[in-house]
């Protein structure tokens, strides 16, 4: 699910002059004019209470840089192997991963796949995910040791890629190219409604970066990151418009007049025959792309919904956020981060949810959870504060006295010495 | 990337830029304190990486936020001026000038996301700080709605300048910093600060009044 609704797609709103009388509340006296020290009060940035978690994030990513740089010089060391020809199935997906599925089936490179009425995850190599949307079509392009493409030439589909991979991928539709630097996100081609409007196609990235090119334009590429997307018509016609046909129909996939690598148009491969297919394949050949019926959403891991809840925060959506760290407790309550989870939630229940009673309950379990961490001094200065609102004088004084006791030059002393006197 | 052009930056800033309240931060001796980081970080101590980090990141934020106005990747520039300052420390001539070469290796990145966000727009992209509700994201919680509006009449006409002049125009008149500072932090000479930010005035002055302290 990507938030679509949200996007205005235009240049921002431009305010001209005058626009607003009254804007701004006491704007009357200065004509009209938006005044520069609205600027100045509305942007005043406060004491970051998440420094802590800041901290972190800044560390977690030193860590992955210094990991990339490790692990290119890994495969930089591997001896390059060689690929059988063209058609070939390909070693790929884990094993571990395969076991998950329920049937397994092959896409011969090249050889595009349709969805019908329902969706369908694939995997690719290199433990590629796909979500394939209904009545969508991606085709596998081209496996080399260095990059992997995948084609969307109908309908839309979700890719998740882990970072660090050793080979590029790259995933085309029309003319847009996208390359992948370790993220999630989906493609669309959004065929013409009418005759007279056009096909679009559109990349919407929900975590990490991925880079946009036009393959006509073969200019600087685009940097799309999480919350970002980006739209633009399509240059080919639609492989059909309607939609509605069933999968199975022997047309042959329609490319944009950019397409890199041409590959012969093999007709589309009917999901029933690729089903009665799966037991023939034999178990040492692992397929190129593995075919299940979309499997019910798995427990999701802390670290996932960690990050998905800092989207979410980024992008404003604090009650998603807040759902997110509440699963991390509720799901992972022995993992080294619930802690943390808990003082976030903590922190949007009573910033932005105005639920104080709720808010203080997330303190204690957050100090409940890890005593010791080191954003505790926060959620101490917090937790009084909280209890301070709410008139609980003895919960805010023994919030305020352990925090004195253990932060005696805390950042907060001064605040919280006010508190509950 | 600039580290190393920063790195011979040697102006010593204040640390406390305009906007904020007396006595949020520690004054001079902060400096000297952070000379001893550095010297510390560099050497591979990571617990001195963190305390720079955390004595810098509201100066920095603060910075970041408010030449950008509404952006979703304001953090994002605020962490990628951190990861670029530690991991060019070495460069860095005068260890106590670190706030300001922190914030300049951050005004540069400003720059380059300003001149991006406007590509994008061009391209029909959306480059996320147009969503309306981006300004909320940024702004602080404890002003009125109108007030906030106010702001993002601002940042919009602010928008239509070319990226250096605005960043010059809001080092000038909303951080308040001399001439002779800006052109230290943008790494351009004092006669282009001078000619960015009168640009910048003269587009903005119809519409925009400057002054910062309020009328009685």
């Amino acid at each position: 699910m990507s938030s679509s609704g949200s996007w205005t797609g235009g240049p921002g709103t431009p305010i001209g002059p005058g626009g607003g009388g009254g804007m701004g509340g006491g704007a009357d006296d200065v004509g009209g004019k938006a005044r520069l020290s609205a600027v100045a009060r509305a942007m005043r940035v406060g004491e970051p209470d998440d420094a802590e978690v800041a901290w972190r994030a800044l560390q977690a990513r030193m860590l992955d840089a210094r990991r990339a740089r490790t692990r290119r010089r890994l495969w930089l060391a591997l001896p390059t192997f060689t690929l059988a020809a063209a058609g070939a199935l390909i070693v790929a997906a884990s094993l571990r991963r395969q076991s998950e599925r329920a049937a397994e089936q092959a896409i011969e490179v090249g050889r595009p796949f349709e969805s019908a009425d329902a969706e369908v995850a694939l995997a690719l190599p290199d433990g590629i995910q796909v979500d394939l949307d209904r009545r969508s079509r991606v085709r596998l392009e081209s496996v080399a040791p260095e990059e992997i493409r995948v084609a969307l030439s109908k309908g839309s589909a979700r890719f998740d890629v882990e970072p660090h991979r050793p080979r590029r991928v790259v995933v085309n539709a029309d003319d847009v190219e996208v390359r992948v630097v370790g993220t999630r996100f989906r493609v669309t081609r959004i065929e013409a409604a009418a005759p007279e409007d056009e096909a679009r196609i559109e990349v919407a990235v929900e975590r990490g970066v991925v880079e946009v090119r036009e393959r006509q334009h073969a200019g600087e590429p685009h940097r799309l990151r999480a919350g970002e997307r980006f739209s633009m018509p399509a240059i080919s016609t639609g492989a059909e418009t309607g939609g509605d046909r069933a999968a199975g129909d022997g047309d042959a996939v329609s490319e944009g007049a950019g397409a890199t690598k041409p590959i012969g148009e093999a007709p589309v491969a009917p999901v029933a025959r690729l089903a009665s297919a799966t037991r023939t394949s034999s178990p040492t050949e692992i397929s190129a792309a593995i075919v299940t019926p979309r499997r019910a959403t798995t427990a999701a891991t802390a670290r996932a919904l960690l990050e998905r809840a800092q989207i979410a925060w980024r992008a404003g959506r604090m009650n998603e956020a807040a759902a997110d760290y509440a699963e991390v407790l509720d799901r992972h309550p022995a993992d080294p981060r619930a802690a943390l989870a808990a003082f976030e939630l903590g922190r949007i229940q009573m910033d932005q949810l105005g639920d104080l009673t709720a808010a203080t309950a997330s303190f204690e379990r957050a100090l409940h959870l890890a005593p010791r961490a080191s954003f505790q001094e926060d959620t101490l200065a917090r937790l009084a504060q909280a209890n301070d609102r709410l008139g609980q004088r003895a919960d805010c004084r023994r919030a305020r006295q352990r925090y004195l006791r253990d932060y005696p030059n805390g950042l907060h002393v001064a605040r919280v010495s006010d508190l509950c006197p | 990337m600039d580290g190393n052009q920063a790195g011979r930056e040697r102006v010593q800033l204040r640390v406390i830029p305009g906007g904020m309240e007396p006595g949020d931060r520690p004054g001079g001796d902060a400096s000297v304190e952070d000379a001893d980081h550095v010297l510390r970080a560099r050497a591979g101590d990571n617990r001195a990486r963190e305390v720079l980090f955390k004595r810098h990141l509201r100066m920095l934020r603060h910075r970041v936020y408010r030449l950008l106005g509404p952006d979703p990747e304001s953090e994002d520039i605020v962490q990628e001026a951190f990861l670029r300052a530690f991991s060019n420390l070495p460069k860095l001539i005068d260890p106590q000038a670190f706030g300001s070469w922190l914030s300049k290796i951050a005004v540069h990145l400003v720059n380059h996301r300003l001149r991006r966000r406007k590509l994008l727009r061009r391209l029909g992209f959306a480059p996320g700080a147009d969503r309306p509700e981006i300004m909320e994201t940024v702004a602080s919680g404890e002003v009125s709605p109108a007030t906030v509006t106010e702001a993002r009449r601002v940042y919009a006409l602010l928008d239509g300048l070319p990226a250096e002049a605005r960043v010059a125009f809001l080092l000038r008149h909303l951080e308040e910093m001399t001439v002779p500072e800006v052109s230290a932090q943008m790494g351009i000479s004092e006669r282009t600060v001078k000619r960015r930010v009168a640009l910048a005035e003269s587009r903005l002055s119809p519409f925009v009044e400057f002054a910062l302290k309020e009328r009685a």
